[in-house]
């Protein structure tokens, strides 16, 4: 064999990985990114508003921060959106979740801190702050994407066969009682603003429904999504909790249906049933 | 290319999208034709694209000598950590699932067999010239050589490939 004879064949070798592990690679850079760029805007924002929009209630903020220390974040935890002391409590949020760097302990987390924001709901509506309460709705929405992300990434770690089935499902479980509690709060929340007139508590009506969607079409499809793709069926606590499942498993069927017909829906099951949502 | 470029997701999926195969081809042949190892660590690589994309300086080179250099230095620490990666060593064993993952005749399989005879660095000169189709400024940035002396290393590795060959 001579040279150029070698050359021709090396140039002709050609190894090229899976379309399969392509599509979950782009997928994974693409979780990475959205995660990393959500921490920093929230950062980016709370030292905008520390120093521009209320630098003196900021200045007073950290000053307190730095002198209590401990003492601040349960001050702190115990604020509410609109208060002097909230955005120390969702800046040492953050701060958690920088410190937190097992998907799995972020995802506990996360679904913490939902529980922290739906307690902020509940408060506010009580005390009658309109104007809170709208800012605790924007809040609950940001935080069930969260959790969605964070929910993803396990997906994205479980069929890698980097963490088991196990794992993901103490997670799912916790998540899918929690959002059952949550719901129940956002019912009661709704009655209550119903008795209510004024535009504030309208608009306040229209925003708790859209975080009720939210909840009910996307964290419990993924809670579904989960269910499916691994065999696992999570415990119900009551059987409204069975119907409300039954529910959502015929929105599932019929999707599965629409996606049998058409095709091109085989790969996005979730983005589908998202839009048709949003769309109603 | 600037770093406000690289801050963007959509970026980083182009430079996935243009130089996966060719990371993926490089470190697959640097592991032994371990198609678990190469997806692994080809997809570490790109993490760190974007962990350490302020670090990437146009001045010094191109994008894609930047993202091998990542490769190169994983691939470095792979067998610093699990010093029994075979090397080449397992391509007769695996032929089948081989030839699965790659387009090649019976004259190419016995020039891969052959060429686990060479060292480690005559491999990756091979690897990266001849088989990804790097140019021999890119390869020589890679392996942080000066231009003639890549160009001497390379033709001293074909030179012995193509000896082992006829032997």
């Amino acid at each position: 064999m001579n040279e150029n004879e070698l050359i021709k064949q090396l140039h002709s070798i050609k190894v090229t990985p899976d379309k399969d592990w392509e599509n979950r690679t782009l997928r994974l850079l693409g979780i990475t990114v959205k995660t990393q760029q959500s921490a920093n805007n929230k950062l980016r924002s709370y030292y905008f508003n520390l120093a521009y929009k209320n630098i003196m209630g900021g200045i007073i903020t950290l000053i307190v921060a730095v002198l209590l220390a401990g003492g601040t974040a349960v001050a702190s935890d115990a604020a509410r959106p609109g208060d002097l002391f909230y955005p120390v409590d969702t800046f040492m949020e953050q701060v958690q979740r920088s410190f937190t760097s097992d998907p799995q302990a972020l995802a506990d987390l996360e679904i913490n801190i939902m529980q922290e924001r739906v307690r902020e709901m509940e408060q506010l509506q009580t005390e009658n702050n309109m104007g809170g309460l709208e800012n605790a709705l924007g809040e609950m929405n940001a935080q069930a994407e969260r959790i969605q992300e964070r929910v993803e990434a396990l997906n994205q770690l479980r069929e890698e066969n980097k963490i088991q089935t196990e794992d993901q499902q103490q997670i799912m479980q916790k998540l899918q009682d929690q959002l059952q509690a949550h719901l129940e709060v956002m019912n009661q929340v709704q009655n209550q603003l119903q008795e209510k007139t004024g535009e504030d508590s309208e608009k306040a009506q229209q925003q708790l429904q859209q975080v009720q969607t939210s909840f009910q079409q996307g964290l419990q499809e993924t809670i579904n999504q989960f269910q499916n793709e691994t065999g696992v069926q999570l415990e119900y606590n009551n059987e409204e909790q069975q119907q409300n499942q039954g529910t959502e498993d015929q929105i599932q069927n019929q999707n599965q249906n629409q996606n049998q017909v058409n095709p091109s829906g085989s790969n996005g099951s979730s983005n589908g049933t998202s839009n048709q949502n949003g769309g109603n | 290319m600037n770093k406000a470029k690289l801050e963007s997701q959509k970026y980083l999926e182009d430079i996935f999208t243009a130089l996966n195969r060719q990371i993926y081809s490089y470190v697959y042949f640097r592991t032994g034709y371990s198609k678990e190892i190469a997806e692994d660590l080809t997809q570490e690589v790109f993490l760190r694209v974007w962990e350490k994309r302020n670090d990437f300086n146009s001045k010094k080179g191109n994008i894609r000598t930047w993202v091998y250099r990542i490769a190169r230095n994983l691939v470095i620490d792979e067998y610093r950590k699990k010093k029994d990666i075979p090397n080449f060593n397992n391509f007769e064993g695996q032929s089948r699932g081989i030839e699965e993952e790659m387009i090649i005749n019976d004259m190419q399989s016995f020039i891969l067999n052959k060429m686990k005879d060479l060292n480690e660095a005559e491999q990756e000169l091979i690897s990266l010239y001849y088989i990804e189709g790097l140019e021999l400024k890119e390869v020589s940035e890679i392996i942080n050589k000066s231009y003639d002396a890549t160009k001497m290393a390379i033709n001293r590795a074909l030179h012995k490939l193509k000896n082992i060959c006829n032997e």
